[in-house]
């Protein structure tokens, strides 16, 4: 049984069937209308159950025929720089674009294999003066290179 | 007579300093991606599409245009010297290419690249300048229904002539569109699956979903498989081909580039399928079999002006239809409609300096990129150098930057790290994320032609079928997914894919 779920086929099929679900529900808040005036929701809701029996028809094959299994799925480097690049987002304002390069310099490093600490800061350090120096000085962004919170 | 005034027109926008000058940044751009393992054409020109929005249209897709093909050259330089391709295209080029540099002849294996790449480059823009105005005039006479049928066409067929399930490749055709209808809806004004999130009225950022699906998810797929495990770097003696050379190698650079011109025309063809393509077909008539896989000169020159052909001609579909067959094109699109341009069959005549300035800086970037590549060879050699370590954050420093900079809104910076999970996920579970982004641009303008015709024939579906031009291209579509289903075929199509 853990071999049809662990497939990558029934996976992605169930993630597909979710998705489409997902999108003809809440596709009903708006009006259907007909063939030949269509409302906001027709195509939405026509194509989301399109997905829905495409990624059912996945699962389905799956079942019977399992084919290759999930493995080597990049979990530390995926959730690492995803939050680093989410905190990149939060802390963009507060702390401007230096200190934000910095860290996302180091998050990029610990979702590497082997992670040193001095390499990532000194590479920080320079990413940081590169893209401050191009983004702001050269190409004019609109960003601060330190954030309010160094403001006083 | 109007194609030789066309590309004079295209001469004139691009002989200009600040043309040129983007011209070469562009070329030299995409050699440079090129020659780093790891990150393909699609990442580079996500990244990068920020950086063109404040340029005038023209400069801006003299430049992306430029980076596309730069690519195919620097993919080529590892791919010979290193045995690592940098992209995809250049797969069959290590083969034999880097056969030659073990034997110590790396030189002659890139100068055989640049040089077939460079012929090809030029026979392939002639080929646009006469194509593209043909298929224009074909295009004007299509209805809403007809083009609603030539988008189904253009995403089936890309999902048989790409690798992988097909079911797999429409089901995320599918979620792209889906994904392309969030925001405000153009006909009726109601704002979909987003009313309590006013940054994404305008729809998803696509620049953001780019960057996301195939720039910071390849970097996290590369993290884990260890890309810093590279061979060394064959040394370079003499580039030049001996007088045998020569005869060997011209045949093979023309029968190339005739493949890559053709095949890059198709939805979905574009440069790889030419290289594989051109590959089988030069060991076959070349008459030396046996020395294909040893450094046979004809399959580095073949596949190379093939690759190269085919991944200008591509530009065909997307400028007179504005349908893209591969992912790049559709990055190419996305380009032009941020620039509040629509290409369709009306671009070549509304918008002349556009058009015909993107097909003549095919012709200046090619002898840029035969200067940037020859004489200047090692330069790229000490890029190869550059550890992967230091590569990686600079990517994901440039790629939040220019998230940032799209609409000046740390909304964008969420969506690419949503997406980037989105990409990583499916390309762990062997669904291409390259069929997502299709669908995701043609979303609206597939729905726009299906309403439109609906509402003509008064929503009487036949419309479909009744229309000869719609009919026959539903009809193609439907055998081509049949074929690809069919499991004798699907084995042969698996096999094209592998080196043999």
């Amino acid at each position: 049984m853990n071999q049809v779920l662990l497939s990558k086929n029934f996976l992605s099929g169930l993630l597909l069937c979710i998705a489409g679900l997902a999108f003809a529900y809440f596709g009903t808040d708006y009006s259907f209308g007909t063939p030949s005036s269509m409302g906001a929701g027709f195509l939405p809701v026509v194509l989301g159950c399109v997905l829905a029996i495409l990624g059912g028809v996945i699962m389905l094959g799956a079942v019977f025929n399992p084919g290759p299994q999930v493995a080597d799925f990049p979990v530390r480097p995926m959730i690492v720089l995803t939050i680093g690049v989410v905190l990149f987002g939060v802390l963009l304002k507060q702390i401007g674009l230096f200190p934000g390069l910095m860290m996302l310099t180091v998050f990029s490093g610990l979702a590497g294999q082997n992670f040193r600490p001095l390499f990532s800061l000194v590479l920080g350090l320079a990413i940081a003066s590169l893209s401050s120096l191009l983004f702001v000085g050269l190409l004019g962004l609109n960003l601060p290179i330190l954030g309010s919170l160094f403001q006083f | 007579m109007e194609i030789l005034q066309g590309l004079l027109l295209g001469l004139e926008t691009v002989i200009t300093p600040v043309n040129l000058f983007y011209c070469f940044a562009g070329v030299f751009v995409g050699t440079l991606i090129g020659v780093l393992p790891g990150l393909g054409p699609g990442a580079t020109l996500a990244m990068l599409l920020p950086a063109t929005f404040a340029m005038p249209a023209e400069t801006a897709l003299i430049m992306l245009a430029g980076i596309y093909y730069g690519a195919q050259y620097g993919g080529s330089t590892t791919a010979i010297l290193i045995n690592v391709p940098g992209e995809s295209s250049s797969v069959v080029t290590a083969l034999d290419g880097h056969a030659m540099a073990r034997k110590g002849r790396a030189g002659v294996a890139l100068a055989t690249a640049a040089i077939g790449s460079f012929v090809a480059g030029t026979i392939a823009t002639v080929a646009i300048a006469v194509g593209a105005p043909a298929l224009t005039q074909f295009a004007l006479q299509f209805g809403p229904a007809d083009y609603a049928s030539l988008m189904v066409l253009g995403l089936i067929a890309s999902v048989v002539i790409a690798r992988g399930s097909p079911i797999k490749a429409i089901a995320m055709i599918v979620l792209g569109l889906l994904i392309g209808m969030i925001g405000t809806d153009i006909n009726s004004g109601v704002i979909r699956y987003s009313s309590a999130v006013p940054e994404l009225f305008n729809g998803v950022s696509f620049v953001a979903l780019a960057m996301g699906l195939f720039g910071l998810s390849e970097i996290i797929n590369n993290l884990s498989n260890d890309p810093t495990r590279r061979g060394s770097i064959a040394t370079i003696t003499t580039l030049l081909p001996t007088r045998e050379d020569w005869k060997r190698l011209l045949a093979p650079v023309f029968r190339g580039t005739f493949i890559g011109s053709i095949l890059g025309i198709l939805p979905g063809g574009g440069a790889m399928l030419s290289s594989f393509a051109s590959y089988s077909i030069e060991k076959k008539v070349s008459g030396r079999e046996a020395e294909f896989g040893h450094g046979a000169i004809e399959g580095v020159a073949g596949p190379e002006a093939a690759n190269n052909a085919g991944a200008q001609t591509s530009f065909i579909p997307m400028l007179t239809l504005g349908i893209p067959s591969t992912p790049a094109m559709a990055l190419m699109l996305g380009a032009l409609i941020i620039q509040g341009i629509q290409p369709g069959p009306l671009m070549m005549t509304n918008q002349p300096t556009l058009f015909w300035g993107i097909i003549a800086s095919m012709f200046i970037g090619n002898i840029f990129l035969l200067i940037l590549n020859l004489p200047l060879v090692g330069m790229w050699v000490k890029i190869m150098r550059i550890p992967y370590q230091v590569l990686v954050p600079a990517v994901v420093a440039f790629c939040a930057i220019g998230a940032y900079s799209i609409g000046f809104s740390v909304f964008d910076i969420y969506v690419m790290a949503a997406f980037t999970v989105v990409g990583v996920v499916f390309s762990k579970l062997d669904c291409e994320p390259a069929p997502l982004l299709l669908g995701f641009i043609i979303g609206p303008l597939f729905e726009e032609n299906v309403r439109r015709a609906l509402t003509l024939s008064r929503g009487d579906a036949m419309v479909f079928l009744t229309r000869p031009l719609s009919a026959t291209m539903l009809a193609i579509a439907l055998i081509a997914l049949v074929l690809a289903l069919t499991p004798a075929l699907r084995r042969k199509r698996e096999e094209v894919f592998v080196d043999d």
